[in-house]
């Protein structure tokens, strides 16, 4: 966030917008893409992301009878993956802030059947409206670059995690490699033209790539995360890091 | 204990093989429900390479994860665990060619669950093909296991003549029999032979 001489500003993509109006372009860019966001992210990833879903999953350490929010959760694909773990006893919160993505996942949970531990809520990241220490788990996917103001969603996820309880942040990153770095920005330009013939949207998925470079990388993310309060905060590198799925762990009481 | 994106991969694919099976058989989930909730951690010695198998309500997951989650561990090399997993070798745990900690009652039904796995092919290509194409394929099938038997059978004896009656290779089963009793014979001589000679060297002494 910079300071401006009017007002304050934040990054959308590479454009300096108004703090204020950030949530409202990153709404629009959301609920344009919603009905094929899971196509686009199979096209983007070359299915991929699947597999770093799983392997977050794996390092989420649920149990049965544990709740965990699924923040930033969009079409669902964690909390599909959370429900049978966690059992009847659990809980899972899929979260978002838009409502055409908790639409889409709303609907294709239910249409799978999952109706017993899953409920629904629209949420700002910034300000979640849980009682605090209520989830054993936090997963935010891909959400955590849209957000306006990360140091405040980090905070607030720190709050309503339970002592004890672990976040999970999975997000683009910075790849290890410069020639991986390399190819993976030469493929990541065609995104816009894929996002145009699949959504008739290039523009939103323009945004996805810019908002990907000006995602902090791992380490100062990693920093972000122990100042909010987190500990033995760690990261794992996935596809060499172009992804990464940072974990924090609040202390017991 | 995370062995990174390759490992995930392979464990959802077995995953997705598993889980197929499961759902071709419709008493699977009353079958899973009492076991839901637990976990059983697999460590395998040969390959190194360990998971969990987290049972749910209509599903198992294989996941890699923490060991200390487990209800109970299993300790073996692949195919000792392969076997033991498919219930075929209860064998190898009273050989000791496996470890086993923590509840073994859970390891003792999950094994009865995945060995009487009950998949009723027949339902599910009449699903597919409707049932009296699915009835003929089947009576084709058991035609075909039928002849396939007798075939065997019959190649079996012929092999047998051939090998040994008309090529002579090996002996057949009398004279066998009499070579065997000339081969007793002969040793019941040598050893009057021998007892006699003694017999003789200790008078002359």
């Amino acid at each position: 966030m910079t300071k401006d001489t009017e007002q304050e500003t934040t990054h959308f993509g590479y454009r300096e917008v108004p703090v204020g109006d950030k949530a409202g372009l990153v709404g629009q860019v959301f609920h344009s893409v919603a009905q094929k966001y899971d196509l686009m992210n199979d096209v983007m990833s070359l299915g991929t992301h699947r597999l770093i879903k799983r392997f977050t999953l794996e390092l989420s350490a649920l149990r049965p009878g544990m709740s965990v929010l699924d923040l930033a959760g969009g079409t669902g694909d964690f909390s599909l993956l959370f429900s049978p773990i966690v059992g009847k006893d659990g809980q899972v919160v899929l979260a978002d802030i838009n409502e055409s993505m908790v639409r889409v996942g709303r609907d294709r949970i239910i249409d799978k059947g999952l109706t017993e531990n899953i409920s629904y809520t629209l949420a700002n990241a910034e300000c979640l409206p849980f009682r605090e220490n209520s989830f054993d788990c936090i997963c935010i996917a891909y959400g955590l670059r849209n957000v306006t103001n990360k140091e405040a969603a980090l905070a607030s996820m720190f709050a309503m995690t339970k002592p004890g309880g672990r976040v999970l942040v999975l997000e683009f990153s910075k790849p290890v490699n410069p020639l991986l770095g390399k190819a993976y920005d030469a493929y990541s330009v065609l995104w816009p033209k894929a996002g145009q013939l699949i959504t008739g949207d290039g523009d939103s998925y323009q945004y996805l790539v810019e908002s990907i470079r000006m995602h902090p990388d791992q380490e100062t993310l990693k920093q972000m995360m122990v100042d909010a309060g987190y500990r033995d905060c760690e990261y794992h590198n996935a596809m060499g890091g172009i992804c990464a799925i940072h974990i924090g762990h609040k202390a017991r009481a | 204990m995370y062995a990174g994106l390759f490992h995930t991969a392979f464990l959802a694919a077995a995953e997705t093989f598993l889980n197929g099976l499961i759902a071709l058989d419709p008493a699977m989930p009353s079958k899973l429900a009492p076991l839901a909730g637990k976990t059983l951690r697999v460590e395998c010695t040969v390959p190194p390479a360990g998971f969990n198998m987290l049972v749910c309500q209509k599903s198992i997951l294989l996941m890699q994860g923490e060991p200390e989650a487990a209800t109970a561990t299993v300790q073996g090399s692949a195919a000792t665990l392969l076997g033991m997993l498919a219930g075929n070798d209860r064998a190898a745990q009273r050989n000791n060619r496996t470890a086993i900690s923590g509840d073994t009652a859970f390891l003792q039904s999950l094994q009865d669950v995945l060995a009487n796995l009950d998949v009723d092919w027949e339902y599910q290509l009449s699903r597919v093909i409707g049932d009296i194409p699915t009835q003929a394929v089947s009576d084709g099938l058991a035609g075909t296991r039928e002849f396939a038997r007798q075939t065997a059978a019959n190649l079996r004896d012929d092999l047998d003549a051939w090998l040994h009656e008309e090529k002579k290779l090996f002996p057949d089963a009398s004279q066998l029999e009499t070579f065997y009793r000339a081969v007793d014979r002969l040793r019941l001589r040598v050893d009057r032979l021998e007892a006699r000679t003694n017999r003789l060297l200790t008078g002359r002494h």
